[in-house]
């Protein structure tokens, strides 16, 4: 995952509710600085941004690999 | 019947035998599954958990010392204030010591697994809308942080809640407690299997202007704040305190605290002394490089923001059986600058317990603020 917009997406598709969403960025956003519900576009593809979170997440028990299979499977339903 | 739910009481008795006898008789018939307690520093907290065990042998007991006690309509210092949980709001419940002395990530995880043996399973797989869990860690080793990324690490989807504990602000000695085994190095944990409806509650009354971007943190270690927007960081505090840089204290950096913004919601990190060195601002909470810091002003009087908020939970849960309150020792300190204090102490007219922290926990460590966990 490349960018902030396509992890937040990922993750709120992963998590089952949005109270859940709610904690799991609080989480990243204590650690990391980097709110997911809330960033700044133009820090969108910030690669030391995307890496941190994906390090937060990584700790927290999300493999990006789960996060994209979930991803692929939401845009297959989609089309 | 009265079901057995949440009974609160409150002590200024100065023995553990005559503290005991004084929560026995405000529990009256309800047998505890757990039992949250709060003494002052002054208080002899392991004294008096074993009075409560040679009365009730499996009650599980988690508390820490304090700045102060709070439950209904009472605020003291040097008391006790305690919760019993009865069986009608508990199911399973599990306790425990993190000791720190090898470190936090070894003490934490040792720590998870006695919890997890206990309760037969992984933290990872317990449901948020049925557990939740207590975390009460001292406040004089700088340890909260760390000690919040590894609970969320080993619990990611449960809400550990709770606050540090207090010695009176000296932030000398601060001692938390499972049972009777006590520590002033460590975090004390408990995990609750609920059986009627809760809320978490996260309370501060303060928000940015509207607008605002904040400062950002351009260079952190630890709790040294260096820089602001590549500034240093105590020139920064002193613009937006409209102070000089060797006038900043609590009375200015308390009436406009800084924090981040997640999620709409504010996170204060409030300063501590010495609260500027050479440039530099010392934090009594981390903050990550790359973060926002925003400056926030008071939405209104913190008394009304309490109020409006514990109705809305009220309203949400139906009634309030009871209430844990994690109250930061400085929204007292507020209370008592503004001549609050009566108002605020007797609008909660709910069963409550609690104490005045140096510091809450709430998914990471935070100040200014109340957590809370509520039962309906």
């Amino acid at each position: 995952m490349q960018s902030l917009s396509e992890i937040q997406q990922a993750l709120r598709l992963a998590l089952a509710s949005d109270v859940l969403y709610g904690v799991i960025n609080a989480r990243v956003a204590l650690r990391t600085g980097i709110d997911l519900r809330n960033f700044d576009m133009k820090d969108n593809r910030n690669d030391d941004f995307v890496k941190k979170v994906i390090e937060a997440l990584e700790s927290l028990g999300f493999t990006m690999q789960s996060l994209q299979a979930v991803a692929s499977k939401n845009a297959a339903v989609a089309k | 019947m009265t079901p057995d739910t949440f009974r609160r009481a409150h002590s200024t008795a100065t023995t553990p035998q005559a503290v005991a006898a004084d929560l026995f008789a405000q529990f009256g018939n309800l047998e505890p599954r757990a039992l949250v307690l709060f003494c002052a520093p002054t208080q002899d907290s392991v004294g008096i958990a074993h009075e409560i065990q040679r009365k009730w042998q499996s009650v599980r007991i988690v508390g820490c010392s304090t700045a102060g006690e709070i439950s209904t309509q009472t605020f003291t210092q040097g008391g006790v204030s305690a919760a019993a949980l009865g069986a009608d709001l508990v199911g399973m419940v599990v306790t425990t010591v993190a000791r720190f002395d090898d470190g936090v990530k070894v003490g934490v995880a040792r720590a998870v697994a006695e919890l997890e043996h206990r309760l037969g399973q992984s933290l990872k797989t317990l449901s948020p809308e049925k557990y939740v869990g207590l975390v009460f860690p001292d406040s004089t080793h700088g340890t909260e942080e760390l000690l919040h990324v590894e609970l969320g690490n080993h619990a990611p989807f449960i809400t550990f809640v709770g606050g540090s504990a207090g010695d009176n602000a000296k932030f000398l000695d601060s001692r938390v407690q499972s049972g009777a085994t006590s520590t002033a190095r460590g975090a004390a944990l408990m995990v609750l299997e609920l059986k009627r409806p809760f809320e978490i509650v996260k309370g501060c009354h303060y928000l940015p202007e509207p607008g605002s971007k904040g400062h950002l943190v351009t260079k952190a270690t630890g709790r040294m704040l260096y820089e602001l927007d590549g500034r240093p960081a105590a020139e920064v505090y002193a613009e937006n305190l409209e102070c000089k840089v060797e006038e900043l204290s609590y009375a200015n950096t308390a009436r406009r605290p800084a924090g981040l913004l997640i999620d709409g919601q504010p996170w204060i990190r409030q300063c501590g002394p010495p609260f500027h060195v050479e440039g530099a601002v010392t934090l009594g909470c981390e903050i990550a490089e790359g973060s926002r810091l925003h400056f926030m002003r008071s939405s209104g009087m913190l008394v009304d923001h309490f109020k409006n908020q514990m109705d809305g939970v009220a309203k949400r849960l139906g009634r309030i059986e009871g209430a844990l309150l994690f109250d930061c020792a400085l929204r007292r300190f507020e209370l008592e600058a503004t001549g609050t204090v009566e108002p605020y102490r007797d609008s909660i007219t709910y069963p409550a317990v609690g104490f005045h922290t140096h510091g809450e926990s709430l998914l990471g460590h935070i100040h200014q603020t109340l957590t809370a966990l509520v039962f309906g």
